[in-house]
């Protein structure tokens, strides 16, 4: 963890004279964490605006200016009926994020993922800008580390990596100092590629292994160090917000735990569907991190019915988040290490099914792109396939616009999760 | 509809006041139980609360019965909302019926000792619950069941809620807990002074009733207690207990457990105390097992033991593919299938098989005369039949005399099989699976590709699944991890199989169906 010992003791003790004292001393807090700084001569020094904290039990927090901050979170790629990933929303003058942070407060939204900045940093910074200022919603930053690069991610050539590294640290100096930024994200299933299957690549030294179990370890050392030495770099630059290694599932973290140190927390895509099973526990013996979950959800399309089935969605939602909240540091129960989730996604995205058909991304595609068994209700569906990407949307898009947007109609997940939210306890 | 309503409450009537009027707990517990599989089964969750309300004033003695039946009735009853997808029920009661179910069963507990059944089952629910949400509570449940389960069995004669309580553990898949629960309940029965004929007994009278797990365990305590009797005269039983729990394609039966019981038998008694009927049992059940060498060692031995054996033709015909295709020993398979074609006046589907097997190895190492030779031997051999094996003669016939490549999937899976960059992992990369293994002529069967689970998250992988073989007399699917086939003669058909990703073989497997 990057705190120092001086911080985290005085940081501990601010933090239980803030839950010990409440409200109404708050003068005493104040004094207290003052006392506190003075004699441990850290008064020099400030806490990072977010950071991880390590409790007592071993449970992890975090806090975001002093308080402990829940994620509650959706991706959000608000990419309007008939474009695709290329069209730039950041500069659509309709300003999606206005009407989409005021339903998203509503709902208790806190925090957005975008997976990659525009290239244009001051309508970038502008969105994050208004939604913070607007909504007092933060943005997780993410990056792809190159993963769609053609003809395939190169973690093991130098040149590739500085590519990389120049990009990630010029996105950091760009928006660290933007008070709505949360934390960093590194990756995002970037993993899977160090098993051969998905954009995959070597290195003359992986090709001359013959053991496939032994190629795979040489692709997790190469790039889960890649990976720390970019967290370590962006330490360097920013303090201020702690950095989370992307990762599909638990896949490949034995081999992170030996060579990313620097990481402060897992940031993982998990499609489970009802539950997440042991995942937090498991975390917890294989690499001892907080862990953000920044891919979850559902999506409501019943390719089994061919319909749309919006209850389907609420009820993977619900009891997702369910569990999330078992995880919290301070729930009864659970691992105490879960820091919140982001939920997969804000609106539909039309273009998805059939990304290279500019007609397709007119029409609200009921196709399937991938199966799993644990999205059970529809998985009777032609081929197993019941996993309709364009049909991930806590927030439909009808085809009618008002004020030169889609209209934005909430399903029923973000009534349910809007409730949840408000009462968690009771459930 | 309404007369059956009205039977209904009449029914529910009388249930309510025979369980006041019951004189004995027992009795009005039997009667609960009775209520509570009526109501249930019908899906009348709160009827069934309802009707455990109006006993509650009159009946104080049986609170915590009516507790652990209210918690029961809201799980079922979530269970069953998310199962039939009534949704405005479940969005909008559910989290009053978690509520009441959770402190149903607490209370169901707390009021009462682990000596009391009703105890036991309001924690069996309890974990059931926490187990169906992964709630970290589930395993702390879990152990005090357990804990509980064992201090009721040191004390009380009773056995049946052990064993109830371990078949639900097994059905959820605590197969490990359930196991111990089952091995207190083999204690209890064991201790009880039963003779172990009537042990055996018992034990098969489980095996009747699918419980494998407990009809092994109580096996077990026969085959202990026979031992120290008479060790010879135990060899027959064990024989006919194994044979019981050979593979079976209806799935009952537990292959696993059949070979602990040969090989117990060979250490008894060597490997010859095994009859042809029992060592071919054996060789079937390894092979089903995909134990492929512990099959080929065994085939080869009723081979050499048998050579007038009515095993003997697909014995060495097995044999030769395994040592092919999954040893790499093409010097042995060779020998086995030449074995085959020794007697020039035997004609059958396994010896026609053995000339392909002999042409396509000859064809495989670029000896084309030698090829060409067993290819017009099979066709000669065949007259007009097994049209299933002289089609795949004739293909490569073709091959040779127009100077071409072998077909791309049977090419890629011998590569994959006996290429010089052959890779031991890439057969343990896939799963390779028939249903049934066992066929008659022309009935339909399926056989299915799983590749292990590499995970790529949302990421599709499109796989090609080339198959070659024996498939019947169809084209085999391109890029399809199902392959349906029928034969229409008899005899040992092999199933090939590589799966190859965009960055090349992944996988290749290797299985075996019979046609009778």
């Amino acid at each position: 963890m990057r705190l120092s010992l001086n911080k985290r003791f005085v940081y501990r003790i601010s933090y239980i004279v803030y839950r010990a004292a409440g409200r109404k001393l708050i003068l005493f807090a104040a004094c207290g964490i003052f006392f506190a700084a003075c004699l441990f001569g850290c008064s020099k020094k400030q806490l990072p605006k977010v950071h991880i904290q390590k409790l007592k039990n071993s449970r992890y927090q975090l806090i975001v200016d002093g308080r402990p901050y829940i994620v509650k979170g959706v991706c959000y790629n608000p990419v309007p009926i008939g474009k695709n990933h290329e069209y730039d929303w950041w500069n659509d003058p309709a300003k999606p994020w206005i009407t989409d942070g005021k339903l998203m407060q509503e709902m208790g939204i806190n925090t957005i993922r975008i997976y990659e900045p525009a290239k244009n940093p001051e309508a970038v910074k502008k969105v994050i800008r208004d939604l913070y200022q607007l909504y007092g919603i933060r943005t997780i930053l993410g990056n792809w580390l190159g993963f769609w690069e053609y003809p395939s991610p190169l973690y093991g050539d130098k040149a590739f990596q500085e590519k990389i590294s120049k990009e990630v640290l010029e996105t950091v100096d760009l928006y660290k100092d933007e008070p709505g930024v949360l934390l960093w994200v590194l990756g995002n299933e970037n993993n899977y590629s160090c098993l051969g299957r998905v954009n995959p690549w070597s290195t003359p030294e992986i090709e001359s292994e013959p053991d496939p179990q032994k190629k795979n370890a040489l692709r997790y050392k190469i790039y889960y160090s890649f990976v720390n030495r970019l967290a370590q770099e962006i330490h360097k630059l920013d303090i201020d917000h702690p950095v989370a290694l992307g990762n599909g599932e638990l896949t490949g973290l034995e081999a992170a735990r030996d060579y990313c140190p620097d990481i402060d927390l897992v940031a993982c895509i998990i499609y489970r569907g009802k539950s997440f099973g042991p995942l937090f526990r498991s975390l917890r013996m294989t690499f001892d991190r907080p862990i953000l979950l920044v891919e979850i959800g559902a999506d409501c399309y019943d390719a089994y019915l061919k319909k749309e089935d919006q209850n389907m969605q609420a009820f993977f939602l619900e009891s997702q988040w369910r569990q999330i909240y078992e995880n919290l540091a301070d729930a009864q129960k659970g691992e105490g290490n879960c820091i919140g989730a982001v939920t997969f996604e804000w609106t539909d995205e039309w273009w998805k099914h059939n990304e290279y058909s500019a007609e397709g991304w007119n029409v609200h595609d009921t196709g399937s792109n991938w199966s799993s068994g644990s999205y059970y209700f529809d998985i009777k569906a032609e081929n197993n396939m019941n996993m309709n990407e364009e049909w991930f949307g806590i927030v439909a898009l009808s085809e009618e616009k008002v004020n030169g947007l889609y209209k934005r109609i909430p399903r029923k997940a973000y009534y349910v999760l809007r409730d949840f939210w408000k009462n968690p306890a009771k459930n | 509809m309404r007369s059956a309503i009205c039977q209904q409450t009449a029914q529910q009537d009388n249930f309510a006041q025979q369980i006041m009027e019951a004189k004995t707990k027992d009795e009005a517990y039997l009667l609960l139980e009775e209520a509570s599989d009526g109501y249930l089964a019908n899906n009348r969750y709160n009827e069934f609360v309802a009707f455990l309300g109006v006993l509650r004033p009159q009946r104080q003695d049986l609170l915590p019965a009516m507790d652990y039946y209210t918690g029961l009735a809201r799980y079922r009853q979530i269970e069953y909302l998310e199962e039939a997808q009534e949704w405005n029920e479940y969005f909008n009661r559910g989290d009053a019926y978690r509520q009441e179910l959770l402190s149903s069963l607490e209370k169901a507990i707390d009021e009462t000792s682990y000596l009391e059944e009703v105890n036991l089952y309001a924690r069996l629910t309890l974990w059931q619950y926490y187990k169906g949400r992964d709630d970290p509570l589930n395993s702390k449940v879990l152990s005090g069941l357990c804990e509980s389960v064992a201090q009721y069995s040191q004390l009380k004669q009773e056995v049946e809620p052990v064993r109830k309580i371990a078949d639900a553990l097994k059905s959820a898949g605590e197969n490990a807990k359930a196991k111990e629960l089952y091995a207190l309940y083999i204690k209890k029965i064991s201790a009880a002074g039963i003779k172990e004929s009537r042990l055996k007994e018992i034990a098969s009278g489980f095996y009747a009733a699918g419980n494998i797990e407990l009809s092994e365990g109580i096996y077990d305590v026969y085959i202990e207690r026979s031992l120290q009797e008479n060790k010879q005269k135990l060899i027959p039983a064990l024989k006919t207990i194994a044979a019981q729990f050979v593979y079976q394609d209806n799935g009952q039966g537990d292959p696993v457990y059949a070979e602990k019981l040969f090989a117990k038998i060979e250490e008894l008694a060597g490997k010859q105390v095994l009859d042809e009927e029992s060592m071919y049992l054996r060789a079937f059940n390894l092979e089903k097992i995909k134990d492929f060498a512990g099959a080929e060692d065994r085939y080869a031995f009723l081979v050499k033991q048998y050579p007038k054996g009515r095993h003997f033709e697909e014995a060495a015909l097995k044999a030769g593919l395994i040592s092919a295709y999954v040893l790499q020993d093409k010097l042995s398979a060779k020998g086995f299938f030449e074995r085959l074609t020794q007697d020039e006046k035997i004609i059958s589907p396994q010896v026609i098989s053995a000339y392909y097997q002999l042409g396509l190895l000859a064809q495989w190492e670029g000896d084309l005369e030698k090829a060409r030779a067993s290819y017009l031997k099979l066709l000669e051999k065949a007259g007009g039949d097994f049209s299933d094996t002289t089609a795949l003669a004739n293909a490569r016939l073709k091959e040779i005399e127009e100077n071409r490549p072998m077909e791309y999937n049977l090419k890629m899976f011998l590569q994959a099989s006996l290429g010089d960059n052959f890779i031991a992992q890439r057969l343990a990369a896939a799963d390779l699976s028939c249903r049934p293994y066992r066929l008659r002529p022309d009935e339909q069967a399926v056989a299915e590709a799983t590749p292990q689970p590499a995970q790529t998250g949302c990421i599709p992988i499109a796989f090609n699944y080339l198959w070659s073989g024996h498939n019947g007399e169809k084209e085999p699917p391109a890029d399809e991890r199902l392959l349906k086939f029928s034969h229409k003669y008899s005899g040992t058909k092999e199933i090939n199989l590589v799966i190859v990703s965009p960055t090349g073989i992944i996988a290749y497997a290797f299985d075996l169906v019979d046609v009778y």
